[in-house]
């Protein structure tokens, strides 16, 4: 099958079984269709003619891939426009979320701990590295 | 005797209104009696819809053609074990199935949480019961499998022949064992917002439950897509059909789910956005059985239904969708995060932009399957969207998650420094590109294929070295071997290594998917002693000599097989065959497809027709020309691997760890047999 043949049949649906692309649907009529189309592709026509072609006999709806214009634009831009946007709040959410404290945070000027608790700390800290060294 | 099914169905209907009842009462009022009566009416829901499910079976087997059900999908030919998942064939007999499964797991949860979630327990049964009481509703109403015929018909229709066949016998239960199971984190979810308490617990008891049902809803939809690919005879396994979109939502909102309640475990946040996602999981569940079973999209899967089936799901979305979105809003202020993201470059982040992944493509694809109807419905126009809309908005985003599967695991938790970044990812990043740079060599020049094998081998590096680090440090702890420090490294830490086992199952499964972008493809139509050449992406090519076509008369059908001898490289391999199967009953001809496999492609053979098969089966036309459709199709047998290594993943993460005692012994409070009163529940409760 030529390249121009495999890119029409990819791009239409089959008027012969609900559902189901041109290029997979096993019915008869559909299969008299595809030869329809290598016919044509071997003649020299390109694949968005063969497609205008089918669409102008059969029918727009068994265009596989929606216009990019009129209605057709909203099923490319929606999906992308909602990941882009979710993008943009998660962004939001994530910035908030740092700005945010943790509720078992300390300050960071140390005023939680005393002078004398932070010596202590220090010198227990210091017990437990030469004990790790030991080990 | 079967009548006792719509019976047991009417019961089951007066036992749910008593459920939902005493379950809210008894909360409402501390009545530990109505919540055990609550509770207790749910166990005998189980055993009345299983009785009903057996009725029906039963009469199948009994060929009882005076149901409509039974006229509709089965006949006196049909096989033994065709007549029994008969009942799960048309939309009636699959709602019974559903709600024996549905009411199973809702037994099962209550049984495994007498003695704890207490404070929980109520609410979640009185969800459980609500839910059963929605299908038992439609089934009584609207779908009675026991609805009876004014006469008695000899025979019936007979089973759908695509339905007659292993995977199909296999597929729908599994897929249904998934949705259903999905219902029990809801009822947690539900349960933790009436009843207020919000911390981690609610996601704890039930992350073994929500793994559960995507576990089974992983393992349906493949077997859904073994199914396609054997029996359908497209080719493919997946078609972006509407039905097969229905039950891949609900699995990324879930996917989305396991990985962000991993976020809510270790740091305490995105407590409502892990509601959304659990309540939208389930949402998606009956969006997905509402889609199956309107009718109102094309697919080759849809029960044929009239519209007031769709109203009745659509209506129950809605009020489902409004409760839940009330719930939140009404708990927002105990939903705040505990924690602050300290930075972008960590784990969170990674899980975040994942879940928007997730959520996004769950989008693409609700957008793409709904938009012919709703053009239809606002235009009076149809505009179709077909597969290759799908691959396009998909195949992008699916490239990002196969790059986070390596990254998520191994970034650090809170902030990832430099070394972190450097340490982890310098030889996952050698390697996928080093791999890029030999296909590329090699000759592959499709991008998309390109980039899953440079992320996936990515992706593969980073599990793998996770499993190497991880069992190099415990061999040198603990003295041990490197096997056995390996089983021992695993089975300490299931739900870590086993997530990475589901990680490798889908990387595999990915390279699989980008097989298909060389998928090769002949057809000729040939005598016997006639030759077709296809030659393989890999380079071989295969001979197929047509050898002879026979008939075969068999149980419900006439079959007609057609040999064909190959060749690869000029050396025979053997011989395949590809059938058609004539059903009587329906009047309706099936091809069965004949597929050789190898560890890296299928050759894959298809009977596309057949000239005069009257003349074949009557023995006058010996020597029939016969349409063969050929193709060869690289890397699909790593499609399943994937799976079997996805199931197996899941299977790892969610098994009990033994010597962790899954339920406190009983309170001494409580003899066995007696109802507590309710101060001794709350004794129980407080411990």
């Amino acid at each position: 099958m030529t390249e121009e043949a495999r890119r029409a049949i990819g791009k239409l649906r089959s008027p012969y079984c609900p559902g189901l692309m041109l290029e997979v649907c096993p019915s008869e009529p559909a299969v008299i269709l595809r030869d329809s189309i290598r016919q044509m592709a071997l003649d020299g026509h390109e694949s968005d003619e063969i497609v205008e072609w089918m669409l102008a006999n059969h029918g727009e709806e068994w265009r596989a891939l929606p216009r990019w214009a009129g209605w057709g634009m909203w099923a490319w831009i929606l999906p992308p426009a909602v990941l882009i946007i979710g993008a943009g709040v998660l962004i939001g959410v994530l910035r908030s979320l740092r700005g945010r404290r943790d509720p078992d945070e300390v300050d960071d000027d140390g005023t939680d701990v005393s002078d004398d608790e932070n010596e202590r700390l220090t010198a227990a800290l210091a017990a437990w590295d030469a004990e790790e060294r030991e080990r | 005797m079967t009548a006792l099914g719509e019976v047991a169905l009417w019961i089951a209907l007066l036992l749910t209104i008593w459920g939902v009842g005493t379950a809210f009462i008894g909360a409402r009022r501390g009545r530990g009696d109505l919540v055990l009566s609550s509770e207790r009416s749910l166990h005998a829901i189980f055993l009345l819809v299983v009785l009903s499910a057996v009725m029906v079976v039963v009469a199948f087997l009994r060929n009882e053609f005076h149901y409509r059900y039974v006229a509709g999908y089965s006949n006196i030919e049909l096989a033994t074990h065709y007549k029994i998942t008969a009942l799960w064939a048309g939309h009636a007999g699959s709602l019974v199935f559903w709600v024996a499964l549905l009411a199973f797991f809702a037994s099962l949860v209550v049984r495994a949480n007498r003695w704890k979630n207490r404070d929980l327990m109520p609410y979640v049964s009185a969800t459980l019961h609500s839910v059963i009481l929605f299908f038992l509703v439609v089934i009584i109403f609207t779908s009675n499998p026991f609805e009876t015929l004014s006469f008695t018909p000899a025979d019936g229709r007979g089973m759908n022949p695509q339905l007659q066949n292993f995977w199909m016998t296999a597929h729908p239960p599994t897929l249904y064992l998934g949705f259903t199971a999905f219902t029990i984190p809801f009822a947690f979810a539900i349960a933790a917002l009436l009843s207020g308490r919000l911390d981690t617990r609610w996601i704890t008891e039930t992350r073994r439950w929500t793994l559960l049902a995507w576990f089974f809803l992983t393992i349906g939809i493949i077997m859904g897509m073994i199914w396609a690919y054997e029996t359908l005879g497209w080719g493919g396994y997946w078609f972006w059909d509407p039905v097969e979109n229905a039950s891949v939502l609900p699995w990324l909102f879930g996917t989305a789910f396991l990985h962000s309640v991993m976020i809510q475990e270790k740091r305490g946040m995105l407590k409502s956005w892990n509601l959304f996602l659990v309540l939208g999981t389930f949402l998606l569940t009956i969006f997905a059985t509402f889609l199956t079973r309107s009718g109102l999209i094309d697919s080759v899967h849809t029960f044929a239904q009239n519209l007031t089936i769709s109203y009745v799901f659509l209506a129950y979305l809605t009020v489902l969708t409004i409760i839940c979105t009330g719930l939140v809003w009404w708990r927002r202020d105990r939903l705040k995060s505990e924690h602050r993201l300290e930075s972008f470059l960590s784990r969170e982040a990674a899980f975040l932009l994942n879940n928007l992944l997730f959520v996004g493509a769950m989008f693409a694809i609700m957008w793409g399957t709904m938009f012919p109807l709703l053009t239809e419905g606002l235009l009076g126009q149809t505009i179709a969207v077909g597969p290759p809309f799908f691959d396009r908005v998909t195949i992008p985003i699916g490239l990002v998650l196969l790059a986070l599967m390596g990254i998520g695991p191994v970034i650090a938790w809170r902030k990832a420094s430099k070394r972190n970044l450097r340490r982890n990812f310098t030889l996952p990043t050698v390697m996928g590109l080093s791999v890029g740079l030999i296909l590329w060599a090699a000759g592959v020049r499709h991008p998309y294929a390109l980039l899953t094998f440079i992320l996936g081998v990515f992706t593969l590096t980073t599990m793998g070295v996770e499993f190497w680090k991880g069992t190099r440090a415990r061999a040198r702890i603990e003295g041990e071997g490197a096997g056995p420090a390996f089983l021992h490294m695993m089975s300490r830490n299931r739900r870590r290594y086993g997530g990475y086992i589901v990680h490798i199952g889908l990387v595999i499964m990915f390279m699989g998917f980008a097989g298909s972008a060389y998928d090769v493809e002949e057809q000729a139509a040939l005598e016997p002693g006639e030759t077709m050449s296809v030659t393989s992406a890999w380079g071989h090519t295969f001979d197929l000599t047509y050898q002879a076509t026979s008939a075969y008369p068999a149980t419900n059908m006439t079959k007609l097989v057609a040999s064909v001898r190959v060749q690869r490289n000029g050396r025979d391999v053997g011989i395949l065959t590809a059938e058609q199967r004539a059903y009587r009953q329906r009047d309706e001809t099936i091809s069965v497809v004949g597929i050789r496999r190898a560890w890296n492609e299928d050759l894959y053979m298809i009977m596309a027709g057949i000239e005069d098969p009257n003349g074949v089966i009557q023995g006058t036309n010996p020597r029939p020309l016969v349409t063969f459709r050929v193709l060869v199709n690289p890397l699909v047998p790593w499609i399943w691997i994937g799976g079997i290594l996805m199931a197996v993943g899941t299977l790892i993460a969610m098994w009990p760890r033994r010597g962790v005692p899954e339920r406190p012994a009983p309170p001494r409070t409580v003899p066995v047999g007696k109802v507590p009163r309710r101060d001794e529940r709350e004794l129980a409760e407080i411990g």
